[in-house]
């Protein structure tokens, strides 16, 4: 009975912290109408420094086209396993992409920032199109885009 | 390479129309100017532009990117694709949301993986 407690008492202690730590976080990101097909995003993180973090998601399939995502691209030497079951399909003009994921607390307020590179076919690349700070004040606050994001939010 | 190609390409064009002259074909200029555009059958042209250095970077395209297919992006595999292979690792393409794991970048609280929701 003893060790049943014991475990149960450890297996609470590890789970409960990482609960704690998570962050239901909801970003959209609202297209413009730019006139082209559909845009890659590449969504990342960069530190304080603004070294590279991690990515959050990857709009656009084919990995070829990555490079045009050009600071992502150069962040990570175009390296797909960054976004390996982050991906999804390329986002069209006046399109929504809604995406919904538990980030660590630790992200916020930390400073941190999310990045959105976009690019299109025959159309300019634009690298770091969006740039905001992760904070909790910054939540629901549009942060608009300069070429094919109309704005940019995200939430809790 | 592709402009060195592209080059040599217009020149081609434009000699072999000077040539035609003799023929009385092609480019005329004097002294009543008569201009004729003939296209090289089978001939790419290449738009080269000069200002790579501008924000914003490069355009780009299908067959700059040497998409041999010349098909639309349709973030789909290819047509003579087996559906079995037609996965990740033969296309070299990233993983889709939902048939890996993320990336463990520590991004993602204990291994959830983002959902696109709309």
């Amino acid at each position: 009975m003893k060790s049943l407690i014991a475990a149960l008492a450890l297996s609470t202690a590890l789970i409960a912290p990482g609960l704690a730590l998570a962050r239901p976080v909801t970003l959209t990101v609202n297209m413009a109408q730019y006139g082209g097909p559909g845009a890659y995003l590449a969504v990342y993180v960069t530190d304080a420094s603004g070294a590279y973090v991690g990515s959050l998601w990857m709009a656009g399939g084919k990995s070829k086209y990555y490079k045009h995502l050009t600071d992502w691209a150069q962040m990570t030497g175009g390296d797909v396993a960054q976004v390996d079951g982050i991906t999804g399909a390329s986002v069209g003009a006046g399109q929504q992409l809604q995406l919904s994921m538990d980030l660590a607390d630790a992200l916020f307020d930390a400073g941190y920032t999310l990045h959105i590179d976009a690019a299109a076919e025959e159309m300019r690349d634009s690298p770091n199109e969006i740039a905001v700070p992760l904070t909790a004040a910054g939540a629901g606050q549009a942060v608009r885009g300069r070429r094919y994001i109309a704005d940019f939010t995200y939430g809790f | 390479m592709k402009r060195t190609f592209a080059l040599l390409l217009i020149t081609s064009a434009l000699g072999s129309g000077s040539v035609a002259n003799a023929g009385g074909h092609g480019l005329f200029l004097a002294p009543e100017v008569s201009t004729t555009l003939r296209i090289v059958p089978g001939a790419n042209l290449t738009l080269i532009d000069g200002d790579e250095e501008e924000d914003g970077g490069w355009l780009w395209s299908w067959s700059e990117d040497e998409d041999e297919d010349n098909d639309e992006d349709d973030d789909e595999c290819e047509d003579d694709d087996d559906e079995n292979d037609c996965a990740a690792g033969a296309t070299g393409n990233a993983a889709k949301a939902g048939t890996a794991p993320p990336p463990n970048n520590g991004l993602f609280t204990d291994g959830t993986a983002p959902v696109q929701s709309n």
